[in-house]
């Protein structure tokens, strides 16, 4: 027992001394890291002049907004696959890099979250900040009671990035080498028209099986807890907050119905822009749709196009309901 | 309560250090009082099932089976296995018959209104089920002396290492270790239950889970994938599925042994097999044994002749395979794995490990068993038949191209998986590592647990995801 008892303690000793080494050499690799979604994106961001227009939100935002459709001055910072959870870890970093836009944040927004008993568990992806963003390590903290013993780990807060991370920290992508400000163009596929069909039919059927739920259910206070974060930063930096949604190639009456609420319970402010399909005639052709809910670089165009037009309008939309 | 998770270290660091300083008498009653907390952590009211399958058993091996008339102890063979077993229907398969009596009379146009039951399916009962099961029938058979302390029952039913997923252990095999004064480890017998705990947490942590990101992001949506790409899921779920459960089997081993216990081997590099028959004598052990010693062979075993014996191994592993779970997938897996035993010993190639043979003939023996056990794997691991049929038939024409989805899972896959097969390799070798880590010099175990260590943190899924047996 006694060399269980040895081994156990410099075992316990050598961990932490080599956890932060890697974790010091990790740190150093995502700093310098300027490609890729693992960091690189956000680095690289961080590295240039702040925009007039910042466009955040999941690949619903990152393939479909193109910054130059806005302004000279716009950017795209969208993250693929994640949440307003994420989204509002994302502005608390940017803010504390005193990097937020000048003018306009426009946050992409999906109503359906906000009615998925989701934990927000995609905050995770800013570990790197743990420990350094308040907000960000506070809602880390929530996941589960005992998440932040994992932090005693240095390394920890590299979980899953270490084959990106070598993959990317050398690649020379310096700020100015970003043409597109952060939009990403994906090559159409023949597969496409099939892929709209097959996926649309899924949403309807997804959609039918949980129509009632959705009409029952309430809009979860924790999703709306993110966007009112937001909200804050915002106000306290004189930035017009936007909250937009993009459409689905076929929708159906309870996801449009849920829309509605969502934004009802979001309150008069901040602003929202909703686009549906029926608002944009064009887009009711399948040739600008990749799948059911995202675009062809054509469709973003359009898209891009509309999101200007509606920017540039007074704000007729804002909700009274509180 | 998971392995994967802090609550189960600090829980298992806490029972490690009052287990051995406790006096040698006050140990079991720590043990079942850890393993009721155990199990109580994921369902309190749950445990009530528990405590009445450990009476059941308790109970009728006390009186019907230790009696000398047969009549009585038919009986209470008879009870115990009806009560087991309608225990087990209840929660596992009466909604899943209920829905397949509706599929029938819509199908025959009558209309049957189904009466579901909204329970849900409690943690490992297919396992604790099992076991009590055998002790009842090793009882009866007169192989084993009925346990006459309720306490130490309760611990053998319900010791929280192989509760809630195997291996299912014999009473003849964990009643005399609960029942004898525990020894004192010895440094090696520590090591070797340290080191099966942290290859059991590589393999769960580390490959498991990064491979179900991918595996999962092919199967969910596998209308969209091409042939090469639900090939390339098929394999990493191969993949995923060995290491999740034997993951789960080593640090249920490895726990176990620290406490003093001796668990049974469940897996033995399953895929390094050159038949189906060997297959299934290195692949989920203390299960397949189960069935051998109270299915197939009270079924007659080998002993009526050939048409009997591919029946009888036909019927032993479509009942294994329904034992899984109830859908019709799981009793079409299992009628695969019997028909291909029963071809196996057709042909005279099964029953016996092909240990001879060239260096080419054992290859082509392995990348049989793999290809077969691949193929019926798509079954266990798809939702519906139809599912299952779809996905086969585009995977064997190939058709499409490989597009890889989550680049950056693949690239983990790529660096965490080859570091596992090097190791199964040496075991392959015969190497026993486990035993090699323990006696090894001090330097060598500290570099060995420091690196599985940082590993994990650093390729470690953290979301304390499910084992995939849990659910069985």
């Amino acid at each position: 027992m006694r060399r269980l008892a040895l081994y156990l303690f410099l075992t316990v000793v050598a961990t932490i001394a080599l956890d932060r080494s890697l974790g010091l050499f990790l740190e150093h690799l995502y700093d310098n890291s300027m490609v890729g979604q693992n960091g690189g994106d956000l680095n690289r961001y961080l590295a240039r002049s702040r925009p007039d227009i910042l466009v955040i939100g999941s690949s619903r935002a990152h393939h479909h907004v193109i910054p130059d459709s806005l302004s000279s001055s716009a950017y795209n910072l969208s993250h693929n696959g994640m949440s307003v959870a994420f989204q509002a870890g994302l502005v608390s970093v940017l803010a504390q890099h005193d990097a937020m836009p000048k003018k306009v944040l426009l946050l992409h927004v999906d109503p359906e979250e906000f009615l998925l008993d989701q934990a927000g568990g995609d905050i995770r992806f800013l570990r790197r900040y743990y420990g350094s963003v308040p907000y960000v390590t506070d809602r880390i903290n929530e996941l589960h009671p005992l998440e932040r013993y994992a932090f005693w780990s240095d390394v920890h807060r590299f979980n899953g990035m270490v084959p990106g991370l070598l993959r990317t920290w050398w690649k020379p992508a310096t700020p100015e080498a970003d043409p597109d400000r952060g939009y990403v163009q994906r090559p159409d596929q023949p597969m496409d028209a099939t892929r709209t069909i097959h996926t649309a039919r899924k949403d309807s059927i997804n959609a039918a099986t949980y129509a009632v739920r959705w009409s029952e259910e309430r809009v979860r206070d924790g999703i709306v807890k993110p966007v009112h974060h937001i909200d804050s930063i915002c106000r306290a930096r004189g930035v017009t907050l936007i909250l937009f949604t993009s459409p689905r190639y076929r929708t159906t009456p309870a996801r449009e119905a849920f829309d509605a609420r969502t934004r009802s319970a979001l309150g008069a402010s901040p602003r929202w822009i909703t686009q549906q399909p029926s608002e944009l005639a064009e887009l009711r052709d399948i040739k600008y749709w990749r799948d059911n809910v995202h675009l062809r670089h054509d469709g973003a165009r359009l898209l891009s196009g509309h999101l200007a037009a509606a920017i540039s309008q007074p704000d007729t939309n804002r909700t009274t309901t509180p | 309560m998971i392995f994967n998770s802090f609550a189960f270290v600090i829980f298992l660091v806490v029972v490690f250090i009052l287990h051995w300083t406790l006096p040698v008498r006050h140990r079991w009653p720590l043990l079942l009082v850890a393993s009721y907390f155990f199990y109580m952590y994921w369902n309190v009211a749950y445990a009530g099932i528990l405590v009445v399958s450990t009476l059941i058993d308790f109970l009728l091996g006390r009186t019907l089976l230790a009696s000398d008339y047969e009549p009585r102890r038919r009986m209470g063979l008879w009870l115990s296995v009806t009560s087991n077993l309608g225990i087990l229907f209840f929660f596992k398969y009466y909604n899943f018959f209920q829905d397949s009596l509706v599929a029938i009379g819509s199908s025959v146009g009558i209309p049957v209104t189904p009466a579901r039951h909204a329970w849900l399916l409690p943690v490992g009962i297919s396992f604790y089920t099992f076991q009590t099961l055998s002790y009842s029938v090793d009882v009866y058979r007169r192989q084993l002396a009925p346990e006459k302390h309720l306490g130490r029952f309760a611990l053998y039913v319900s010791f929280f290492p192989q509760l809630v997923a195997g291996p299912i252990e014999r009473a003849s095999a964990l009643l005399p270790q609960i029942q004898a004064p525990i020894a004192w480890p010895t440094h090696v017998t520590l090591m070797r239950g340290m080191s099966q705990i942290l290859l059991g947490f590589f393999k769960k942590v580390v490959v498991a889970d990064t491979l179900a990101i991918q595996v999962d992001s092919i199967y969910n949506n596998h209308e969209l994938q091409s042939g090469p790409a639900l090939l390339l899921g098929t394999v990493l779920f191969a993949f995923q599925i060995y290491c999740d459960f034997s993951g789960y089997t080593d640090i249920a081993i490895g726990v176990a042994r620290m406490l003093g216990y001796d668990l049974m081997e469940n897996f033995r590099l399953p895929y390094f097999s050159k038949s189906i028959t060997e297959f299934w004598q290195r692949w989920h052990i203390s299960l397949s044994t189960w069935l051998r010693d109270y299915l197939y062979i009270p079924l007659g075993g080998n002993r009526h002749g050939a048409w009997n014996t591919y029946r009888n191994l036909m019927l032993t592993m479509l009942l294994g395979g329904l034992w899984h779970g109830a859908s019709w997938n799981f009793v079409i897996w299992g009628g695969l794995n019997g028909g291909a035993l029963a071809v196996e010993r057709a042909l005279r190639t099964g029953g016996k490990t092909t240990s001879g043979g060239g260096w080419l003939k054992r290859l082509l023996g392995v990348m049989y068993v793999f290809t077969f056990i691949c193929i019926t794997w798509v079954f266990f691991r798809s939702q519906t038949i139809e599912q299952a049929c779809t996905i086969l038939g585009r995977m064997l024409t190939l058709s499409g191209e490989l597009q890889i989805q989550d680049r950056s899972v693949l690239a983990n896959i790529l660096i965490v998986l080859p570091l596992l097969l090097s190791f199964e390799f040496l075991l392959q070798r015969r190497m026993d590592v486990h035993q090699r880590f323990a006696q090894g010099p001090l330097l060598m175990q500290l570099g060995v647990s420091v690196a599985i260590v940082l590993l994990i943190a650093l390729f470690g899924v953290s979301a304390g995801s499910q084992f995939i047996y849990f659910q069985f």
